[in-house]
Order: structure tokens, then sequence, then C-alpha cells
């Protein structure tokens, strides 16, 4: 029984890590380097809703939510513009080095803006539901849902519209990127605010479930970073997989190992991964799929 | 002193790049090696190098399995490559690429650095004059402190030849020598790999250039598709039918698609 | 005065953090973003030596140990990957070193750090004075350059710029590159573990939220800025480095503007590193004529 919770918990983690991976696996797949920055999608996805919530705004939940998401996936959008495409066709540690700079930049403003401390955003959303004596809360049920529900629509996107299409040439191919008639800025916007999207929503979630510090991005990223690679790079569904593996081994871990080391799991899985199987678990060709 | 496979094969995937080939390269001082392009040359000569691991069959060199080695292993050997377009390091000088490849530096283990740094030094003084009398042989030392970016592109291809030679090689693998050099270093270098052959050191060229490999090749290997099609004579191999049709089933496909 | 003595040390301390990463990534092209784990055990190492007892020079020699002996440990596996999976798994690494600091409370008093760590003694005293300080400082760090020079420069150094240049060429020409780059990294860490100690036995108190991936990224951005692959480069980049984030914090701000010294100095490091990418990615000190 005990376990079953901790499965539950790892589950609902784990589909938030999935989110968090979304944009890393596809940014890498497609523009072929790892964008540090990433990390700060998720803690701007959280932090943005504070910001809207609070005076002079003081929306309303949703109304803060949507806003922030906006907010978030033009955060990206303008750090793609400004930093990486000028680097555009540079070697992939260049990019690495300029996504740490950024990811200092927004961490920066974010801890500028709101402070070190730990803050919540003071919405209660108790509550939970039991099912054959299980509990699970509303929010690990959204953490959950809205996972499957982004990851559905991605599927769609993928596999039944143009865009998608194009998209997923794009990635098996990077040359294309060079050959006009392909909706080449079409393309860099809905990675790029995908990816962003993904990732905020799941910063909110996590947020909502537990608090906002300003380093959530960056602790959130290894582990976003050891799904990408347990699902192989570019490929998101295999992150949604990776994603709840990552989930469920740290929830289940802390049965076995002091909860000091919960993190460790995951980055212990990201240098696994590395050595022995850089491919991912599953093997598909470069793509997003 | 000879080179020989039997039954390699190396796959990618679906391709085959390398199918069943044996050979063994003999006393010849200098074989050639030739095929259309997708026929498995390159491939080969990364095998024998040891950048490819063959899937399946041996190659053997004076009794050591290469096909078990590692690439460094097999340059300690004897069996050393040229690359097939110009690998030279661009922001080194010219005389520094070929001493910091050159074997026999101890300073290059840490200790001999800091223990023995007379003994660095003179070997420092050993092979610059080595590299410096190649550079000599190669006609490249009034360049010798140049970047060697800064050499034409046949240059480069000498330079190569260069850090074969002060690798101490008994076979030499050369990929494509030639290729995108103009006519006056092309004979260049063709003078150099004639010297070679007066220093017993053994010579496995892949070339497109033709007449080139008929007036240096005493024998001539040629690949199709990844198979060994034709071992004999140059001036035999243009009349061989199997050779014909390789290539000109190429030209076939190019005028049909 | 004092303000400028303690630039100065911690320009210096940071000068040999920052040249023994451009041993690796400068001269070897290997991106060790870990780098810091290095000088968090020396500084550890250092640290728990010395506060038992130990003199301060068996503790610093046992830092460069320590931390020469780590990289060692780590190099093996970690070296066989490329590039850009390199330096993203020495990153793990490194924060997987600070959460063993962390949590093995037993060796390392986890959060709480270790105090009062001592300086070392100068004729039978304890070097309380910044002065007595940086000139062992400047001993010490003379020493670890000169052999990072030495190395740099000799055949050795010399053969690690060809696996930067072209790694299947270093192969084809008869080495063991695994074996140089783990050497690389091996003084490369005991030079670091060296700088951790200085360190730590300068600010005499150190945890765990010392080494963060912010002094990776700020030794990074020392390499970076101040020129890859040249001996100059990392010490200018060092010294331009810590006379901004020092200079950040002594800024005539109001006291309730104390907590945006670090994020402006996260802003003004990040904005000056893509910059860097974007303008001149080879640093100040460029190490070829272009």
């Amino acid at each position: 029984m005990y376990y079953l919770e901790l499965l539950i918990n790892g589950i609902a983690a784990g589909g938030t890590y999935a989110l968090f991976a979304v944009g890393l696996t596809m940014v890498y797949g497609i523009f072929r380097f790892i964008n540090f920055a990433h990390g700060e999608m998720i803690a701007w996805g959280a932090y943005g809703v504070l910001l809207f919530l609070a005076p002079p705004f003081g929306l309303p939940l949703w109304l803060a939510i949507i806003l922030a998401l906006a907010l978030t996936a033009g955060i990206a959008l303008a750090s793609e513009r400004i930093a990486f495409r000028p680097l555009a066709g540079r070697a992939p540690l260049v990019l690495l080095i300029a996504s740490i700079g950024v990811s200092f930049v927004l961490r920066g403003i974010l801890q500028f803006i709101f402070g070190a401390d730990l803050q919540s955003y003071g919405v209660e959303i108790s509550g939970r539901i039991e099912i054959f004596g299980l509990v699970a809360t509303y929010i690990q049920l959204a953490m959950l849902g809205l996972s499957l529900t982004f990851f559905a629509g991605l599927y769609v996107l993928l596999r039944f519209t143009l865009l998608g299409k194009t998209l997923r040439a794009v990635a098996d191919n990077a040359e294309l990127f060079g050959i006009m008639g392909l909706p080449l800025a079409r393309v860099r916007l809905v990675v790029w605010s995908l990816g962003a999207l993904f990732a905020a929503t799941g910063g909110i979630l996590l947020a909502l479930d537990t608090n906002l510090e300003p380093y959530m991005g960056l602790t959130n990223l290894l582990k976003a970073f050891a799904a990408v690679l347990l699902g192989g790079a570019g490929n998101v569904f295999g992150a949604l997989l990776g994603g709840l593996i990552i989930g469920v081994g740290e929830n289940l871990g802390t049965a076995i190992i002091s909860p000091g080391y919960k993190d460790l799991i995951a980055f212990a899985v990201v240098v696994i991964m590395l050595l022995f199987r850089p491919q991912g678990l599953f093997a598909v060709k470069s793509g997003v799929r | 002193m000879s080179l020989l496979m039997t039954g390699v094969s190396k796959h990618f995937g679906g391709i085959t790049a390398i199918d069943n080939v044996s050979l063994d390269l003999g006393d010849a001082p200098i074989v050639g090696l030739i095929g259309p392009n997708g026929s498995g040359k390159s491939s080969l000569f990364h095998c024998i190098s040891g950048f490819y691991a063959p899937d399946a069959g041996e190659i053997v060199f004076e009794g050591a399995p290469l096909h078990a080695l590692p690439p460094h292993r097999i340059n300690q050997l004897g069996v050393v490559r040229t690359f097939q377009f110009s690998r030279v390091l661009p922001f080194m000088t010219v005389r520094d690429n070929l001493l910091a490849i050159a074997p026999g530096q101890s300073g290059e283990r840490l200790t001999k650095v800091f223990f023995a740094p007379g003994r660095t030094r003179r070997d420092e003084e050993r092979l610059t004059i080595e590299a410096d009398r190649i550079l000599d042989l190669l006609k490249l030392d009034r360049l010798a402190d140049q970047p060697a970016g800064r050499l034409s592109y046949g240059q480069q291809k000498l330079l190569e030849i260069g850090r074969v030679l002060i690798s101490k090689p008994k076979l030499i693998l050369l990929d494509e020598p030639t290729a995108g050099v103009n006519p006056t270093l092309i004979r260049e270098i063709v003078a150099v790999i004639k010297k070679l052959r007066e220093d017993g050191i053994q010579c496995f060229i892949v070339e497109h250039n033709m007449p080139l490999i008929c007036e240096i090749c005493e024998r001539v290997l040629v690949m199709d598709a990844g198979s060994l099609i034709f071992d004999g004579k140059p001036d035999a191999s243009q009349e061989d039918p199997r050779v014909i049709e390789a290539y000109l089933g190429k030209v076939d496909d190019a005028a049909e698609g | 005065m004092d303000y400028i003595l303690h630039v100065l040390i911690m320009a210096l301390i940071y000068t040999v953090f920052a040249s023994s990463l451009n041993l690796q990534l400068g001269l070897a092209g290997l991106y060790n973003f870990g780098h810091v784990a290095f000088f968090a055990l020396g500084a550890y190492g250092s640290a728990l030596l010395t506060v038992n007892g130990l003199p301060v020079a068996v503790g610093w020699i046992a830092a460069i140990a320590i931390a020469g002996l780590l990289g060692l440990v780590i190099a093996y596996p970690l070296l066989r990957l490329t590039g850009d999976y390199f330096g993203v798994a020495s990153l793990a690494f490194a924060e997987i070193i600070r959460i063993l600091l962390l949590n093995e409370r037993w060796l390392t008093k986890g959060p709480m750090g270790v105090p009062a760590i001592p300086r070392p003694t100068w004729l039978g005293m304890p070097a309380t004075s910044l002065v007595q300080y940086l000139i062992i400082v400047i001993v010490a760090s003379a020493a670890v350059l000169a052999v990072l020079v030495v190395v740099g420069r000799s055949p050795f150094g010399r053969f690690l710029k060809v696996i930067r240049e072209d790694e299947e060429v270093a192969r084809a020409f008869g080495r063991d590159i695994v074996s140089y780059k783990v050497r690389c990294v091996m003084v490369g860490a005991g030079a670091a573990g060296l700088a951790g100690a200085m360190w730590a036995h300068y600010v005499t108190y150190i945890s765990p939220a010392d080494f963060t991936i912010e002094v990776t990224i700020l030794v990074l951005l020392s390499v970076v800025l101040g020129g890859r692959g040249t001996f100059a480069g990392p010490i200018l980049g060092a010294f331009l480095v810590i006379l901004v984030q020092e200079a950040v914090r002594f800024l005539p701000l109001p006291p309730e503007w104390g907590r945006l010294v670090v994020p402006i100095q996260g802003i003004i490091f990040g904005g000056v590193l893509v910059a860097m990418m974007i303008l001149r990615p080879q640093g100040f000190i460029p190490e070829h004529r272009e």
C-alpha cells in the first residue's frame, strides 16, 4: 500500500518531468544543442503566475495562468532570437555555453524581481480523491491528466498536421532548414513556444503542489535531461516514458535510500545513460517522433 | 612483411560496405585500390587502420591481428594512413604538424617532463632534425614555420605524407593522395611515393587517377559494391570485363537517372 | 586597502582555478562542466584534515592528492564521451558530489559546513593578516601555475592540442588518447584542489552551498572571457570576473538592495557569456592570429 502511494507520487511527478523534457528534447532533436536555459521556462511559468496574481494585476488564478504561459513563451522566443539564432550553425558546445549564459540572465532577472525566499501562490487547492484506499490529490491528478492531455495533443500535431510532419522532417534532416519553401519560421515558433508552454505548465503544477524558489528551474533541468536521455534525443514520447521512469524511480527509491539522496537518482541516471546508452532506451533514429 | 585479409565484411544497417574481401598484399611495393564511388575503398582503409571493426573476417599484419586492435596500436605496429580529405592541423605550424605526432618523444610522459627535462629536450632536437629532413624532401622546408592552414591543398596533402613518414611506417595507406591537387604537385607526390619504394616502405593507394595507377603500381585491386572483383596488373584491369561493367554500369545508371 | 588585498587574494585563487580548467578546456578541448567538484574536494579535504589538527601545509598537499585522485577515478569512464555529452555528464557528476557532501554528515557535517578552518602558520603564528595570506597565496599560486605552464608547453601539452583539433588524427597517430585526457584531467583536478584549499583557508568556513554550479559558471566564464588555450587568458579572465563580482558587492547600494547583488551578478555574467560567444568566442586573448 505504501509502495502504491509512492508509485502514485512517482507517476504524478513523472508526468511533470515529462512536460519539462519535451522542450529540451525537441530543441536538441531539431536544433542540435542542449538548451541549458530551458529550466528557466519552468521557473518563469511558475513565477509568472505569481506576478499576475499579485498587485498591481491581482488577477484570478485561471487568467494569471494563461498570461504566465504567454509570458514564458514570449521569453523563450526572445531568447532564441537574441542569443541562439545569431549562433546558428556553430558548434553545439558554443550554443550550450550561450544557453548557460541565458539561464543566468533569466534566473537573475527572476531573483531580482521576486527575491530568493521560498514563496507560494497562497491559493489552496486541497482536496483529494480516494480509490480503493489509494489517495491522490487533485493536483497530482492534474499533473498526470494535463501531462497526458498535452502529449495526446502533441501526438495529433506531429502525426496529422502538416506542421507536425514538417517538424519531423526537419528533425530527421537539419539541412532541410536551408531549403526554401518550408515554413521554417513557423517551425521555429512552434518548437520554442511549445517547449516553453509545456515546461511552464509543469512549473505551475509544481508550484501549486509545493512552492516556488528561484533555483526550481535549474534543479529540475537535470531531471528533465535525464528523461530526455532515457527517451532518446528528439523522441518526445520517449521523454514521456523517461519522465515517468525518473519520477517513479525517485519516489520508490526513497523507500530504500535516504530522502536527501532523492535528487541524486536523476543525476545518476544521467551519468549512467550517457556512459552506457546515450541513444536512449528505445534507440530510435534521431528526429522528433 | 605483408597484410593479409581473410573474409572481411562490414555492414552498416542494411548496407554492406565490405563483402567478404580476402587479399594478400604480398611484397609488391606499391599496390593500387580502385573502384567506383561507394565501392568500399575507404571503408576498407578504415577497417585496416582500426577505425572500423569488421563484422567478420580477419586482418593480419606481420602476425598481429589488426581487426582486434584500436587505431593507435595499429599505428604503432607500422601501419600508417593518410585521410581522404586533408586533415592537417591548420593552426599549428607545418613543422609542428610533424613534431606533434612524431613517435619517440619522451616529453609526452609527464614524469619525463619534470624529472628528465634533458632527455625531453634532446628528443625534441632529434625529432626537429628529422622533421626538417622530411620537409626538405617534400620541398615544404620554406614553409616550416607557417601555419599549416596557409598551405595550398596540394601542399597539405604532401604534409599529410610527411606526417606518415615521421611515424616510421612499414605499410602506408594512402587515401586518394592526389585528389584535388594541381598537376605540378601531383608530380611531387608521385616522386615521393616512388622514393618510398626505395626505402622499402610498402604503399597501398586508393586512387581515382587511372594513369597514375598505371604509372606507379605493379599491381592493382578493384572493388565494386563491397567486393573485390579484380586483382592483377593495372593494364589488364582496364580490359577486364567485370571492371568495365563496374564502371560502365554506374555510367548507365547515371544516364538513366 | 583591505579591499584591494581581498580582491587580489580571490583573483589569484581563481586564476589557479581557471588555469586548471583551461588545461582541460583550452588545451585539450575537454568541456569539464563539473570542475567545481575538484575545487570542493580540495576545500573539504584540507579543511577536514586541518580542523582535526594536521598542519595546513599537509592539508594543502592532501587537497591536491585527493582532487587529483578523484580526477583519475571519474576521468576513465567519462572521458569516453564526446563533447557536449561529456559536458553534461561532468555537470551531473559535480552535482552528485555536492549532494554527497550535503548528506554524509558524519564526514562533512552536512549543510552546517566546516567552520573555524585554520590559517597557515607563519613563523609560528597563524597568518591572520591579509598581507600574510596574500604572500602565501602568491607563492603557492606561482608554483602551481608554473607546473601548469610546463605541462602546457611540453610535448604532452602539444599533443593535447592535437586531440582538441582533430581527435581522429590524434588516434590515428599511435597514442591512446584516453590516457592523455585522463592525465590532463588529473593535473587540472589537482591544481583545482589546491585552489579550493587556498579558498577554504581564506574564508575559514565552507559548506556545500559554496560549491554549486554557479561556481563552475564563474570559472568557465573566466576561461572563455580571457581566452582559452593561452597562458595569460585565464589570468585576465579570472581577474576580470573577480573584479566584477567584488565590485558589485561593494557598490554603495542601500541595505535593502543587498539581496540584489547575486541576481545582478548573474545577469551581468550571463549576458557577458552570451555576448562573448556571439562576438568573440576565442576570448580577449586569442590563441591564434585569425
